[in-house]
């Protein structure tokens, strides 16, 4: 297939140069923002001060010098704080949130609006943090501590309900295996379960000792993996939602994690310049280090595995035209 | 909301910033150490006077570039200095690239208290032989204090953010980063992993196993990122002196000294310095990176600007009504726009060079041959002044 045939070319092209980092120019800079690059099957998108781009995830767009992104269908001067690809039962959909409490539901390329929902505050409510059951919530955490959960459908979207998780600013929220995980400025994870019935329990609590913010959550393969500014990754089993191992991966605040789709490994990246990827455990293995490299002189602040296969890594920059991209390891 | 505490810190370090540059530009340009002096004073004089301070501080959204720049506009000539566009607009462009340089390489956002305070030390340095001015700075530099020390980690990361924000897209090459490699050639600056750990940061490479809430086994690698790392600083305190963060202290400094050390030895000022020297007659427009053309200020800014005009900039009142005020044709002399018209997107670079004397030497001829009486509003020339320059 033409796909097919890309790749090849693009993985010899790889090989002859003996160059893994490879960059692709895009129209605007990247905001610095925790986890400012979402991708799924199709686009890729990110968040550029009060607008967000988004472009194709494909080869002859990511592995080219320069490729088309396109601005995204959001027009407020609010300033965007999270952006993300979601699965819902209605299909996927690219969702916007603002520091004013602004939900916006996009069609995948974005370009056309098709649910909104104004969360109640005064003043700055902070939404950060988006995540789905794959189903009919929209999961978000804020800044008052609370996730709001969104019930969204092809007709309307409304707030089901709001969960007491944090007692400070959430930072990211996931979803997976019938468990929210949340982080928050304070470095205090949580596990809350989430019941049949769309009712939800809080499971446990992990506080930091040492008032740590986190940074980013990634879920998958029966983990969630939690970031926080001190460099530091904690590991936790979903199953028992227990802490399984720590990584120091980094010597600067790390900016954003992503689980590969269909392999248990884990990709970092942070202030300082540096993306890691690990194999996380499985079976008897442990926790190993496939990939530690220098990216570019910037701040990395998004990363996402790319491609239908999964087979190249995308990294974003604060205050650069480029993404960046290298293969992901086998 | 802890962004709102931002613009006390964009303001204290850029103006700490043009404090620095301004007295190093001034020095290059033999202007008379009293005149010098009296700039250096009014300026700080008006940054940090009661009014200015008190707005300053009341908790606000960042301003825009836009309206920030005006606000240096005002600062700059609240004294009897007056610079012309081009020097101002090179002036605003090194502050920029100088704080930026200082909050991307902080390794833990609250060190951006520690650059405060290194600026704030430094300003009182300067006008140390003005007792009511040193008064007024040592009035800000408590009301910093009592502002940010007790600043929860998670509020510092939010302020971090802001100023990011407010620093996106922008980039200028500055001949003086080049040379100490403190920025590329594509204008990005300079990160590094190596150093001090942030507070409560690890040294990479250690995987620790967890049963039961309890530890079982640790394994310790060693990735590329784990090298030429410290420990985190054991005395992080801001106001332990020495300061151990040296980010806001004077990088213009060195050049002066670097004369003033080659006078000393009886050296020519004359004499060929040791590291290549910037090429005079350059703003030269650079292979593509970004984006300053995303920041020239449209109208639509402009009006935006001018109605959000800007409580802090009117309070901005000039300590020299009734003075004679001296004009600085081009506080930045033998760079010259070089721009090439087939390359659109580019970095500007300006060259900052205290040891060329040649270009001090046109920068008096300049001034003696080629005045322009007919400047922009503000520009104030005085005969017996300039002859006091010479």
């Amino acid at each position: 297939s033409t796909q097919s045939t890309w790749d090849r070319l693009i993985g010899l092209l790889r090989m002859s140069t003996g160059a893994k980092v490879a960059s692709v120019k895009v129209k605007t800079s990247v905001s610095f923002l925790n986890n400012n690059l979402t991708a799924n099957s199709s686009n890729l998108g990110y968040i550029h001060r009060s607008e967000f781009y988004t472009l194709d995830n494909k080869p002859n767009a990511l592995c080219s010098e320069k490729c088309d992104s396109n601005k995204g269908a959001y027009s407020d001067k609010d300033p965007l704080s999270d952006l993300a690809y979601l699965k819902l039962s209605i299909g996927e959909v690219l969702v916007a949130v603002t520091n004013l409490g602004l939900v916006n539901v996009y069609d995948e390329s974005g370009q056309k609006l098709l649910q909104s929902f104004k969360v109640a505050s005064q003043g700055d409510i902070c939404l950060r943090g988006l995540s789905s059951n794959g189903k009919e919530l929209i999961f978000i955490g804020s800044g008052s501590g609370e996730i709001f959960v969104l019930e969204c459908s092809n007709k309307k979207i409304g707030l089901l309900s709001k969960i007491p998780a944090h007692k400070t600013a959430i930072i990211d929220v996931k979803y997976s295996q019938l468990h929210l995980v949340s982080v928050d400025d304070s470095g205090t994870v949580v596990f809350t379960a989430v019941k049949p019935d769309n009712t939800f329990e809080q499971v446990v609590t992990f506080a930091s000792p040492n008032d740590v913010p986190g940074s980013s959550i990634a879920v998958g393969h029966g983990f969630a993996a939690v970031a926080f500014v001190s460099g530091l990754i904690q590991i936790f089993s979903l199953d028992k939602c227990s802490l399984k191992a720590e990584i120091c991966a980094h010597t600067r605040s790390i900016n954003a994690l992503c689980m590969h789709p269909s392999q248990p490994m884990l990709a970092s990246v942070s202030d300082d310049t540096f993306l890691c990827v690990y194999a996380l455990p499985s079976g008897k293995a442990q926790i190993r280090q496939l990939v530690c490299e220098h990216v570019t002189n910037g701040v990395l602040c998004g990363v996402q595995f790319a491609l239908k296969d999964a087979s190249l890594i995308v990294v974003s920059v604060y205050d650069s035209k480029f993404l960046f991209t290298y293969p992901t390891p086998k | 909301m802890a962004d709102q505490l931002a613009m006390p810190l964009l303001i204290i370090n850029m103006g700490g910033e043009m404090l620095y540059i301004l007295e190093q530009r001034l020095y290059a340009q033999n202007i008379v150490d009293d005149k010098s002096t009296k700039v250096l004073q009014d300026v700080i004089g008006t940054m940090f006077s009661p009014k200015f301070v008190t707005e300053l501080f009341r908790p606000q959204k960042i301003y825009s570039n836009s309206s920030t720049r005006q606000i240096f506009d005002r600062l700059a000539h609240s004294s009897i200095m007056r610079l012309n566009q081009s020097s101002m607009d090179k002036l605003y462009d090194l502050m920029t690239m100088g704080f930026k340089y200082q909050l991307l390489n902080c390794h833990h956002p609250r060190e951006l208290l520690h650059v405060t305070l290194n600026h704030l030390d430094n300003l009182k340095q300067m006008v140390v032989g003005s007792p009511d001015v040193l008064q007024l700075v040592t009035t800000a530099y408590t009301q910093v204090i009592n502002t940010y020390m007790s600043l929860k980690n998670s509020s510092w990361y939010v302020l971090r953010q802001a100023l990011l924000r407010f620093f996106q897209d922008r980039r200028v090459k500055v001949s003086l980063f080049l040379q100490d490699g403190l920025q590329q050639t594509d204008g990005c600056i300079v990160l590094s992993h190596q150093g001090h750990l942030p507070v409560h940061g690890q040294t990479p490479g250690v995987f620790r196993y967890y049963e039961s809430g309890k530890m079982v086994n640790e394994e310790k690698t060693s990735p590329a990122n784990s090298q030429n790392v410290q420990p985190p600083l054991s005395n992080p305190d801001p106001l332990a002196t020495p300061r151990v963060i040296q980010l806001g202290q004077n990088l213009y400094a060195k050049d002066r000294k670097k004369k003033e050390d080659i006078a000393s030895n009886g050296g020519s000022v004359n004499s060929t310095p040791k590291k290549p020297s910037a090429p005079s007659s350059a703003v030269k427009r650079a292979q593509p990176a970004a984006i300053s053309e995303q920041f020239d200020i449209d109208e639509a800014s402009k009006k935006a600007a001018k109605a959000e005009l800007n409580l802090l900039a009117d309070l901005i009142g000039s300590r020299t009504e009734n003075v004679e005020k001296f004009s600085i044709t081009n506080l930045f002399p033998d760079t010259k726009a070089n721009s090439d018209k087939d390359d659109s997107a580019t970095v500007d670079l300006i060259v900052f060079d205290a040891e060329d004397t040649g270009s001090r030497l046109s920068a008096l001829e300049a001034k003696l041959g080629k005045l322009d009486f007919s400047e922009a509003e503000g520009m104030c020339v005085n005969a017996p002044l300039l002859f006091m320059l010479i």
